[in-house]
């Protein structure tokens, strides 16, 4: 199974993670595994790009819920930037865009 | 994948294989663009069949199977309420309907907001159980009126 996960970046205190591809129960696994050997290591802010992520269901969203309140346990954070429309409207439909932090580009993001 | 019945704009049978989705959601994209939905509305009306389709997999069979699921979409009522009508039947674990329900969705947590989507995107959902075995999901989206297709038109 592809990995959505396509590029890591450290910028800064930042770790920018670009996904590619639909998010899916099928590729929602290796995303998980992905990310949590990512946040072996403390991360203070981490930055999913879905500029190159269509479509995402409910399994792609509990993956990164799942992130977010483990980044949390260790006071980290984590952004999502560039959703396309559907990813956000999913976003949307769980009620989950209450929590994470949403913006249009990793330079928003990124600012303190 | 099985032979279109008459009224049926799509009919599909497939196994309950996860690797089955992304060519049930094309299809039914397709099916839903060409009734007239939206690209947005499409992929809401796609989004609620894969949540439906992974949810028969993954509590009705107990995981991916060989076992079949079929699916169907037809047209349904009348000029200013016309819409599609999604027919999903399985053969596996009947459930009572009345316990098919999504969760709070002030616990942030992951997992169990598929049945919530469905039905916060479909104007129609609803479960019953099949005769024999399995579940039935029927579930109805409608047009917004302003797109809703005019008989009178050529």
């Amino acid at each position: 199974m592809n990995d959505p996960v396509q590029e890591i970046r450290r910028t800064g205190a930042a770790v920018v993670v670009a996904l590619a591809g639909d998010v899916t129960i099928e590729q929602s696994p290796r995303l998980h595994r992905s990310l949590i050997e990512l946040c072996d290591e403390p991360v203070q802010h981490l930055v999913v790009d879905f500029a190159a992520v269509p479509y995402i269901d409910s399994s792609g969203v509990g993956t990164l819920v799942d992130i977010y309140r483990r980044l949390k346990r260790t006071d980290g954070r984590m952004s999502l930037v560039a959703l396309q429309p559907h990813v956000r409207s999913v976003f949307e439909i769980t009620r989950l865009d209450r929590f994470f932090s949403i913006y249009s580009t990793e330079q928003e993001a990124l600012q303190p | 994948m099985g032979e279109a019945g008459s009224a049926d704009l799509l009919n599909l049978t497939i196994p309950g294989e996860l690797r089955e989705l992304a060519a049930v959601r094309r299809a039914v994209r397709a099916c839903a663009c060409a009734f007239g939905f939206s690209e947005e509305q499409a992929a809401h009306i796609c989004l609620a069949v894969d949540e439906a389709l992974v949810n028969v997999i993954m509590h009705g069979y107990g995981g991916p199977t060989a076992e079949k699921i079929e699916l169907s979409i037809r047209p349904v009522g009348s000029q200013g309420q016309c819409g599609l009508r999604i027919r999903i039947r399985d053969y596996g674990r009947r459930v009572e309907p009345s316990t098919i329900k999504g969760r709070n969705l002030d616990d942030v947590r992951p997992g169990g907001v598929g049945v919530h989507i469905i039905r916060s995107i479909m104007d129609e959902v609803c479960f019953t159980q099949a005769e024999d075995r399995g579940m039935i999901l029927q579930m109805v989206k409608r047009l917004p009126q302003e797109v809703a297709p005019d008989p009178e038109k050529p």
